[in-house]
């Protein structure tokens, strides 16, 4: 029996010439993005928070939307699922785009529960360029639940490839 | 008495599973070229597994068996070489898909068949004709055989004069006016059923380079879906429209999965697909079981495994990611095809 997938959606939010794009949902095969020539943008911002998922059908969606781009691309609060995805897939962002923020997974074991905490480039990490890149990840979370301290669940070294640490 | 009984019983549902069996063999497996395993290759493997068998501690002839049964396939025979052509039959029936390389040994088994039951006769369903797909037929050893009678079937309408045009010279030795078989043509009508012995066949179209007709074969209400060449470009439901039904209340399905899909970004169009996305087709349409197949012929047997793996992860994945969504999730069962994979459908 087949499921349904959660629907994709965007906002649209113009800020001077930067345009941000509130990604919400699946990214699947009914994603339809904006042509990017008809946003009117110097800069475009993706705000990745509320993707649950992006299945390759997606992906391949989201790489031909995005590589003919010729404006500035900047990722901004990139949920695990799109992590992944930049971890895996050469060519998955475009050239010269900007990861600013992004989700790392924790888990509250008393709970029993998965919470994301934000990190910020500049902050938390730097970007590698000429060297490779840092990240100070988090230490001391604890559930703002239960005040108990919270497990990193992920795998750092897999996790955080894309930094070239 | 109860123990004739029992074996009564036994061998009447053994007749009777005999009797429903719908099953597939695969005859090749690889796109665009043969990639036949090379001496070299072969020598090399050999080279590593006698280092293998040792090292593990065996050390007598007794323990040949048990080694070499627990060989992954990539370290020893691989996924075979022969380019695309696939077996479907039941009890009673029997159809061909595609007439690549594969077709070659397929057709030496049916020539020497002398089974009485067996009739004389071949029905061969070409997805398109790129060469990888045709490239057997003037191999094919019923064709040569005055006994035979050879149908051909497409939905494209220059059937005829594509295979014709393999028999001519300089390009074989024998032109198509004497081969010995009877041969004949059948152009099918897109999407609508066509009934063969025990089968109804419905072609439905594929995305490809060239116009290319998956084929939907059912059969006591089990279904096969033949989804190869196809890029999947329509994959949405609104996008697939009546060919849809390809993927629709499937048993199993082979797909075309010639690259990953990083692999698959770059060289878009090719006209080929990726296990990922078959994978997200089976999840949505809840098919059953999925066999990948048409490999580039430039990767190595280690090379498709680690793909495989791939694959695997991304399964993994996407099945956590999308139970944390609370639905009810599709699970799949999948490999990748080799040749001389034999198993029932449905």
């Amino acid at each position: 029996m087949s499921i349904t997938t959660k629907e994709f959606r965007y906002e649209n939010l113009q800020e001077d010439e930067t345009v941000i794009l509130k990604v919400h949902g699946f990214i699947d095969e009914n994603a339809e993005f904006p042509e990017i020539s008809t946003l009117k943008a110097g800069h475009l911002v993706l705000d990745l928070e509320d993707v649950q998922l992006i299945n390759s059908i997606g992906i391949r969606k989201w790489v031909l939307w995005l590589q003919n781009s010729t404006i500035p691309v900047t990722l901004r609060r990139c949920a695990p699922p799109i992590i992944e995805q930049v971890n895996i897939l050469l060519g998955f962002i475009p050239e010269g785009a900007v990861v600013e923020s992004f989700f790392i997974p924790f888990f509250c074991e008393k709970c029993n529960k998965n919470v994301n905490v934000l990190v910020t480039e500049g902050a938390d990490y730097t970007l590698p360029g000429a060297h490779r890149g840092k990240i100070e990840a988090p230490s001391s979370q604890k559930c703002k639940v239960c005040s108990s301290p919270l497990e990193m669940d992920v795998l750092p070294q897999k996790y955080f490839k894309f930094l070239k640490l | 008495m109860t123990r004739l009984l029992i074996i009564v019983i036994l061998f009447l549902i053994g007749t009777r599973y005999d009797q429903n069996m719908f099953r597939l063999r695969v005859w090749g497996v690889r796109g665009a070229v043969p990639s036949p395993l090379t001496p070299l290759v072969l020598q090399e493997r050999i080279f590593a597994r006698f280092n293998e068998f040792f090292e593990m501690g065996f050390i007598s002839a007794s323990h040949v068996k048990e080694f070499v049964t627990a060989l992954p396939d990539y370290k020893l025979s691989g996924f075979g070489g022969n380019t695309s052509c696939y077996e479907v039959y039941t009890k009673e029936s029997r159809i061909i898909i595609d007439a690549g390389t594969g077709l070659r040994e397929l057709g030496l088994g049916i020539n020497h068949d002398r089974s009485p039951k067996r009739k004389r006769e071949c029905h061969i369903f070409l997805t398109h004709f790129h060469w990888d797909h045709i490239m057997g037929i003037p191999f094919f050893a019923p064709i040569l055989n005055q006994e035979f009678q050879i149908h051909f079937y497409a939905v494209q309408p220059e059937l005829e004069q594509v295979v014709r045009s393999l028999f001519r010279r300089p390009l074989f030795a024998i032109p198509f006016e004497e081969l010995p078989s009877q041969i004949s043509f059948h152009v099918l009508r897109p999407r609508e059923k066509f009934l063969l012995g025990d089968f109804e066949i419905t072609p439905y179209m594929l995305d490809h380079t060239d116009p290319c007709w998956g084929f939907r074969v059912e059969y006591q209400g089990r279904v096969y879906s033949h989804c190869v060449d196809t890029e999947c470009f329509r994959v949405s439901r609104k996008d697939l429209g009546e060919d849809l039904a390809l993927y629709s209340n499937v048993d199993l399905m082979v797909f075309d999965s010639q690259y990953s899909i990083g692999h698959l970004l770059q060289k878009s169009p090719s006209g080929h697909s990726s296990a990922t996305i078959g994978l997200d087709l089976a999840i949505r349409e809840g098919i059953k079981r999925v066999l990948f197949t048409h490999y580039n012929p430039n990767d190595s047997d280690f090379q498709i495994h680690r793909y495989r793996e791939q694959t695997r992860e991304y399964y993994e994945a996407a099945i956590n990611r999308l139970s944390e969504t609370g639905r009810r999730v599709h699970q799949v069962m999948w490999d990748f095809a080799r040749e001389g994979t034999d198993i029932e459908i449905g």
